[in-house]
């Protein structure tokens, strides 16, 4: 609890830091700036934590037995595919929802012979979110940045078609973007569900 | 334009940094756990418990001290156990015992039991010599964590170690048997447990309050860990019909490091140890 309040307290700092510097670069917006963007992106060290195998139902010894020939034992994702669309209210303030798709990959072993089968491709990942981004720097051609989503994320497990879902809490500690209409942008990501790094292309219009 | 570049170069440092290590369990005792606690009380405890209420019967008798045999008889047949001797014939809760007359103590004596809750009920007592006995058993009953019924066969030869009534154990001399799926006609698939008893297994037993009218395979014991195993030790060899992956995956339990109140087992399995 007192970490969490920590983490809050943290995450209250910097919105106060955010807001901060958003205001110097509002006494800059002259009103001419593009309103829509696009943003499509890649990356994140995915967390897979909530991956659900708990649906083999153990009836007899025979049952049992078989089920420790596959136990999950680990489970990865190659990242996760973000596309994000935002409405910039003024030129450092903009709101916008995200959708992302990660692929889960689980590693089974018998715990039998102990070996590790391939990965099997066993939940997909469904990630909705809105938030704010906050521009701390908007100059013609490079753009610095921060933002916070949250939403919820909804895992499918491709065997059993069974859901689940967790709350989502994103926060781009700090993005670059470098470009004018069309941007290339990197991304330090950290939250509920990706953290590291994140990089990808936006068309402002 | 330092700034700039302040900027990018630290994410390229904390791409590098962020970085999520994979998790490695190491070695597994959850199943080698499973089985250790399901041969114990499904087989262990089924071969040895008809044999342990008639001897502590026995036992008994031999205690005068009327405030003593008291104290025993709640201590060894809980209040809610029927207790009963009849000529050859015994009750004791839910087993009853008919003997060829001999005392149980005495070699040749010969002594079968039926359950009043199960039907498919085999158990019978031979006495080799004053403080051992073989005994054969195949019984069917239920189990609180399957959805099938369970078979258990077997043939064992249990000594008794202690006389001292405080600290009544049984030596497992031997024990050969399995227990397995009892599974409806056309359904094959089932799951076999062979379990050996090799060098010399320990057992004892608390006098809970469940061994008392509850039946064998009764859902409230199957798991409860009411037996304790300790010193020598046993193998199961897991098998599935029809084959499939499963073939003869042989588990050893060495118990040498377990005491009569200290439990720590040690486990073999393709030539990786562990324990629990």
């Amino acid at each position: 609890m007192y970490l969490y309040l920590d983490y809050m307290r943290k995450l209250f700092c910097f919105f106060i830091f955010l807001v901060s510097f958003s205001y110097h670069s509002f006494a800059q917006d002259r009103g001419q700036y593009l309103k829509n963007e696009i943003k499509v992106s890649y990356g994140g060290e995915f967390n897979t934590g909530i991956a659900d195998y708990k649906s083999v139902k153990i009836g007899s010894i025979y049952d049992y037995l078989i089920s420790q020939s596959r136990i999950p034992k680990d489970s990865y994702s190659n990242g996760i595919i973000l596309v994000s669309y935002n409405r910039f209210l003024t030129s450092w303030l903009s709101l916008g929802g995200t959708f992302g798709y990660s692929a889960v990959n689980t590693i089974f072993r018998s715990n039998f012979s102990g070996n590790d089968f391939e990965p099997v491709w066993t939940h997909d990942s469904f990630l909705f979110m809105a938030g704010v981004r906050f521009h701390y720097l908007n100059h013609t051609w490079v753009r610095l940045y921060s933002d916070i989503y949250s939403g919820v994320n909804v895992f499918r497990n491709r065997e059993d078609n069974i859901t689940t879902r967790r709350f989502a809490l994103q926060t781009c500690l700090f993005g670059i973007s470098v470009g004018k209409k069309v941007s290339g942008f990197a991304e330090l990501n950290a939250g509920t569900e990706f953290s590291g790094g994140s990089v990808g292309i936006s068309v402002r219009f | 334009m330092n700034k700039i570049l302040l900027a990018l170069s630290s994410v390229a440092l904390l791409f590098s940094v962020a970085s999520c290590s994979k998790y490695d369990s190491g070695l597994d005792t959850s199943f080698p756990q499973h089985l250790y606690r399901e041969a114990k009380n499904i087989y262990f405890y089924n071969s040895a418990e008809a044999l342990s209420r008639a001897v502590r019967w026995e036992l008994l008798k031999t205690v005068t001290d009327p405030e003593a045999r008291e104290y025993y008889l709640n201590e060894f047949f809980p209040n809610s156990m029927t207790v009963k001797e009849e000529g050859n014939r015994l009750k004791f809760g839910a087993l009853n015992y008919v003997s060829n007359g001999i005392p149980l103590m005495t070699p040749g004596a010969e002594l079968t039991v039926t359950n009043d809750y199960l039907d498919d009920y085999f158990y019978s007592i031979k006495c080799v010599s004053e403080d051992t006995w073989n005994v054969s058993f195949r019984m069917s009953m239920d189990v609180a964590d399957y959805d099938y019924p369970l078979y258990i066969e077997g043939e064992s030869v249990v000594k008794l170690s202690s006389e001292d009534l405080n600290t009544f154990y049984f030596d497992i001399v031997s024990s050969k048997g399995r227990y397995m799926d009892k599974k409806p006609e056309g359904d094959e698939s089932v799951g076999i447990i062979d379990v050996t008893a090799e060098r010399m297994c320990y057992l004892t037993k608390y006098f809970f309050e469940q061994y008392g009218n509850v039946p064998f395979g009764s859902i409230y014991y199957s798991y409860s860990d009411m037996v304790h195993v300790f010193h020598g030790s046993f193998t199961v060899v897991c098998n599935t019909r029809p084959q499939t992956s499963l073939y003869n995956e042989t588990y050893i339990f060495d118990l040498s490091y377990s005491d009569l109140y200290y439990s720590n087992v040690y486990f073999g399995h393709n030539g990786i140890w562990g324990s629990f």
